[in-house]
């Protein structure tokens, strides 16, 4: 019921905006903006063949960083949430480093890493991380006091703490720091693809680009913008099925 | 048994040290049902938990059947004035919260549980989330996991001060019966004067900050029926305001 209607949300959106493209398309009448039924033709010519493989290559970059994130990120974030001392210790460092665009750092990663898929894992798991540190040490002192209290006097341990109480309450925030995450990640995805590499999905538009393969080029922003509300679904599905309550 | 003997609390605050509770001597009979009541502010729940295992610097002595309190080998059962519910167990998972966390569940604990929810009238609404019920509801969970846990003692923090007035005296009668159906000892806070008399049988009453204990009242309405329909139960209630009128105001 709820996924019907965001299905039919995400197609009445599709067809506001091919409809406005449409519109630009016939009025000015020029390569650089085609129609889209010709390039949604080009895309389901071509998607198997030439952009696939682009997609899978982009996929599993943005997996691998939001998980390298996760892992480092949530259990950071928890423990800096849950233990006042290690926030004061470790905030400033977060701070300082946090608003440092760090794509600046790219040239030393690319020598530290290399030019393979290290580099681009690499650098979108150092940007992404300190969103997820952020919000969930945010989320963690978020929780009341009195909802530890019934384990405190249970005896119950920090394990216990942390799997019946810490970790349900900031699910829906991890969730969230992930859908954040996701963003950002696709942005900086697209610009680590742009150079030593000739798989993903932002190198299949740039080198459209260069070719002058305009429809090529539409057909790879169209499946970049579809990941995205593939990924973004994931994410609200999952959020379906464990934030219930 | 619980006794308390010369309990003394201080926080540390940006101004020094400040006491919470100040020699504070109480006891509690196996079964027995002591109602604490005071002004807010007066260290009410700083008393509960520190026997609830949640507060463990302090001075004096308080143990549990003749041991210090230990939240681990201690059955502590806690009732909070917000229910202290998770909201992402359903009812059922919050009612057995208790065992869970002390060790795994038989399939004699999960019949003990249904049958307790069941007592206190949760049995169609096990599967709920504590967002769906209404506040009577969520403090009979709150009720059943601390009685499921089969506790050592049972302390309640002004428990039915959030609900309203019917549903208040409709739990606190529900609650009378259930304490003697299971003779749990039981420290009932509160800020109400006529509920301690409703509900104690013996009756701390407290002073403002720094908390001490001013008197104890033997009830002599404990046990009585219908109490609100009873002389005795007003002249104690009198009394007891009369006491503590200048005291509290000031």
């Amino acid at each position: 019921m709820k996924f019907d209607r965001k299905a039919f949300e995400y197609f009445y959106a599709l067809l506001i905006i091919f409809l406005l493209w449409y519109m630009i398309s016939q009025i000015v009448n020029i390569n650089l903006i085609p129609s889209p039924i010709l390039v949604l033709e080009n895309l389901s010519k071509t998607f198997k063949s030439k952009i696939m493989i682009h997609v899978e290559y982009s996929l599993f970059r943005i997996l691998m960083g939001i998980l390298l994130s996760l892992i480092i990120g949530v259990p950071t974030g928890i423990v800096m949430g849950y233990f006042s001392r290690i926030d004061k210790l470790l905030s400033p460092i977060v701070y300082l480093i946090y608003p440092i665009p760090k794509i600046a750092f790219l040239p030393i990663v690319m020598l530290l890493f290399g030019l393979g898929e290290m580099s681009k894992i690499f650098m979108i798991t150092v940007i992404v991380v300190f969103q997820v540190i952020v919000s969930l040490r945010d989320a963690v002192k978020g929780i009341p006091e009195s909802m530890y209290y019934s384990i405190y006097s249970l005896g119950g341990s920090w394990f216990q703490l942390l799997r019946e109480v810490i970790i349900p309450a900031s699910l829906i925030n991890i969730l969230t720091s992930i859908r954040v995450a996701l963003g950002t990640a696709i942005s900086v995805l697209f610009f680590t693809e742009t150079f030593g590499t000739e798989y993903g999905i932002g190198y299949f538009m740039m080198d459209s680009w260069m070719r002058v393969n305009y429809l090529d080029m539409y057909s790879g922003i169209i499946v970049l913008s579809l990941m995205g509300i593939v990924l973004f679904s994931v994410i609200d599905f999952l959020e379906f099925i464990f934030c219930r309550w | 048994m619980v006794k308390v003997e010369g309990l003394t609390v201080r926080y540390r605050t940006n101004e020094g040290y400040f006491t919470a509770l100040k020699n504070i001597n109480l006891n509690v009979d196996d079964g027995d049902i002591l109602a604490l009541v005071g002004p807010s502010g007066c260290g009410k729940s700083t008393l509960l938990h520190v026997l609830s295992g949640i507060i463990n610097t302090y001075e004096g002595k308080v143990t549990i059947n003749g041991e210090k309190v230990n939240t681990k080998k201690h059955r502590i059962g806690l009732v909070l004035q917000d229910y202290g519910l998770l909201p992402w167990k359903n009812v059922y998972e919050n009612a057995v919260l208790g065992l869970k966390v002390k060790s795994r569940l038989t399939s004699d604990d999960r019949d003990y549980a249904l049958f307790i929810l069941d007592r206190l009238g949760l049995k169609e609404f096990i599967r709920r989330y504590p967002q769906k019920l209404s506040g009577g509801q969520r403090q009979r969970v709150a009720i059943a996991r601390a009685l499921i846990l089969k506790p050592d003692i049972l302390l309640m923090d002004e428990p039915f001060s959030a609900l309203d007035e019917i549903t208040r005296e409709e739990m606190q009668e529900l609650f009378i019966e259930i304490q003697k159906e299971y003779k749990v000892s039981t420290i009932f806070v509160t800020h109400s004067i006529e509920e301690a008399v409703y509900i104690g049988k013996k009756i701390a009453v407290m002073s403002k900050s720094p908390g001490t204990i001013k008197q104890i009242i033997h009830n002599e309405t404990y046990g009585l029926k219908d109490k609100r329909l009873c002389r005795e139960f007003y002249d104690l209630t009198i009394k007891i305001r009369k006491d503590i009128k200048e005291e509290w105001s000031t």
